[in-house]
């Protein structure tokens, strides 16, 4: 024991070029991650800026049972899951599709430029797509609108933004142009890894081209799939991989679309640095975590049973 | 192969396809090509609406405006400042650490590898980072862009994966020369390591251009604003100007048209446009080194 000790010391003392680099990294962690994590005690006590997060009382369970009488978390907690939901089923399979399709392409170059046009979206900051999407459904002068109603489906101008019966549709549209070709790479890449000789030995048994690619194409990157779809359903009540929900709900919220499009994140913003409500806020989002936590691994025990496809 | 699908005869499978991916292209590109069509259209004329794919009024007067206002120079200042900074040191302190955990036999290896991992799956949320940022100091500094978003772990997976798939004799015969890891890392690493930087440098980057919520939350000085973040702003003048349209009709519409000049449409497009051309303009030729960095990040998460 002691020599293995002593070999270790001596080896760490060889290393110790390596050990120096890699500390401010290390400490970095430290600061911005574990700090933060240690913070959230703050959910089961009563934050004073005075006393720090060390200093302030404890008061157990307070915050979060105080979460289940809040009048107004009902209708936060409602848009949140009708939002992530509709992005499950809707936006989730959306990349699959345009990957299947781009690789029935049969000319290469069309099929690269194809590529390049469906991420583009991709490197737009979420505030200027948020303001395109204000131009584009204005109900004066948004081509959306313009065109609904000079081809007669509108008798006269929708609003888009306003109406609250709309806004979870418009975020997954948005969510949709905006990750579908990105999200495509993942599947495209695992199509390339498919042998080819599965694809010969389907046209000689007679198989379609379409047929080849429900029974060959579509099994073969099912591994994929389905830890694509584990990963999504843990950060569903963020959107999806692209935590799209904040981001549409806070930038394209506004008092007539507000009873559908407040959700747990922009409440927990509002509650807690607006108002300064820091520990309830705190344990709106810790409750977020837990039960995103609890989807997460709920999915995985499903895929599991499923089609033995773990993500862990 | 070339030849082989030129010969072939193209079923109607293959024109469903292309038609079907067609749609998806229009559908992807028109409506920012819409945007840019207003940015070169004039205000006034822009208001009637019904613009689809040329402008009729044409003019660049809205770019000339957006590049001679103060904001948007400082914006920009600081948008590019934050950018090649934070990218800059990112690379520095992402491969640093993939460097060292890269080495199998170092004591401690998996202690720090866990200490990364644990950050993809748990975090504090926006309340305590919020706290800390400020017991920090770094609300209403600039710093606060870079700090915060120096270390990632999904980019640490990728220069791992790079580095382990090294050969190692170029590590040992650099050692048996007297170079310490700092020479090892910084002159024979790193040099061939380019499609790994080109990847997490691209994924650095567009966050950083991209950013606008640390804005919004962190800063208050007008001196600290970032492009990505006035956009905010629009986004809620805009938003405001339609609620007053929709409560008046007729003749008083185009009267608050007049009065609200909302006619800076074209001018916010514009701004838009110039924004967003660095990225537009830079990604298609990184193309082949973030589709590999995808897919390792895929494989090993």
């Amino acid at each position: 024991m002691k020599s293995y000790i002593a070999n270790k010391t001596k080896e760490f003392i060889n290393q110790k070029y390596l050990h120096l680099m890699i500390l401010p990294v290390i400490a970095w962690l430290v600061i911005f991650h574990y700090i933060p994590i240690y913070g959230l005690q703050i959910a089961f006590k009563d934050y004073m800026f005075k006393l720090g997060i060390n200093g302030s009382p404890w008061v157990g369970l307070k915050h979060i049972q105080e979460i289940f009488t809040d009048p107004q978390i009902m209708q936060v907690i409602i848009n949140t899951l009708g939002m992530s939901i509709i992005k499950v089923i809707f936006s989730f399979p959306m990349p699959i599709i345009l990957a299947l399709a781009l690789n029935e392409l049969v000319f290469p170059k069309f099929k690269r430029v194809m590529q390049t046009i469906s991420y583009f979206p991709h490197f737009f900051s979420w505030t200027v797509v948020a303001l395109m999407a204000t131009v584009w459904f204005s109900p004066s002068t948004g081509f959306v609108n313009n065109m609904l109603l000079s081809i007669g489906v509108l008798k006269q101008p929708y609003l888009f933004l306003g109406e609250p019966s709309a806004f979870w549709w418009v975020s997954l549209g948005l969510d949709v142009w905006k990750s579908t070709g990105w999200m495509s790479i993942i599947y495209l890449s695992a199509i390339a890894g498919i042998n080819p000789e599965m694809y010969e030995a389907a046209t000689i048994d007679g198989a379609s081209r379409f047929q080849s690619m429900l029974r060959v194409t579509l099994p073969s990157i099912l591994p994929t799939v389905m830890i694509m779809a584990i990963m999504n359903i843990g950060n569903m009540l963020n959107g999806g991989l692209n935590a799209s929900n904040f981001q549409i709900s806070y930038l394209l919220g506004n008092s007539l679309n507000n009873p559908t499009s407040d959700i747990l994140d922009t409440y927990v913003l509002r509650v807690g640095i607006s108002l300064g409500r820091f520990s309830y806020a705190a344990s709106v989002g810790l409750l977020k975590g837990v039960v995103s936590m609890v989807l997460l691994l709920l999915a995985n025990l499903g895929s599991n049973k499923l089609t033995g496809e773990n993500f862990f | 192969m070339k030849k082989n699908y030129k010969q072939r005869n193209f079923s109607s499978y293959d024109i469903t396809i292309v038609f079907f991916l067609l749609v998806f292209a229009v559908l992807v590109l028109f409506p920012f090509y819409n945007c840019l069509v207003l940015s070169f259209n004039t205000g006034s004329d822009a208001m009637k609406g019904n613009l689809y794919f040329w402008p009729r009024q044409f003019t660049l007067e809205n770019y000339r405006k957006v590049l001679s206002e103060p904001i948007f120079k400082t914006a920009a200042i600081n948008s590019i400042l934050r950018t090649v900074i934070t990218t800059v040191l990112a690379i520095i302190f992402t491969s640093v650490y993939a460097f060292v955990v890269s080495h199998k036999q170092v004591v401690f290896r998996n202690f720090y590898m866990l200490l990364g991992l644990i950050t993809m799956y748990f975090s504090g949320g926006l309340i305590p980072t919020y706290l800390l940022v400020r017991d920090l100091n770094l609300l209403d500094k600039f710093m606060v862009y870079v700090y915060p978003n120096m270390f990632n772990m999904f980019n640490a997976i990728l220069f791992i994966s790079f580095f382990t798939g090294l050969p190692a004799a170029l590590e040992e015969s650099a050692k048996i020369d007297g170079a310490n890891e700092f020479t090892i890392l910084f002159r024979i690493i790193m040099p061939i390591s380019t499609p790994v930087i080109a990847a997490v440098g691209l994924f650095v980057a567009v966050g950083q251009w991209n950013s606008w919520f640390d804005t919004m939350l962190y800063t208050k000085s007008e001196s600290l604003e970032t492009l990505s973040h006035m956009f905010q702003k629009m986004i809620s003048t805009m938003q405001y100007l339609e609620q007053q349209l929709t409560q008046v009709s007729g003749e008083s519409v185009e009267q608050l048209l007049k009065n609200n000049e909302v006619s800076t449409v074209t001018l916010q497009m514009a701004a838009m446009a110039i924004t967003s051309f660095p990225v537009i303009v830079l990604y298609p030729f990184l193309q082949k080194y973030f589709i590999k960095g995808i897919m390792v990040g895929s494989i090993k998460g």
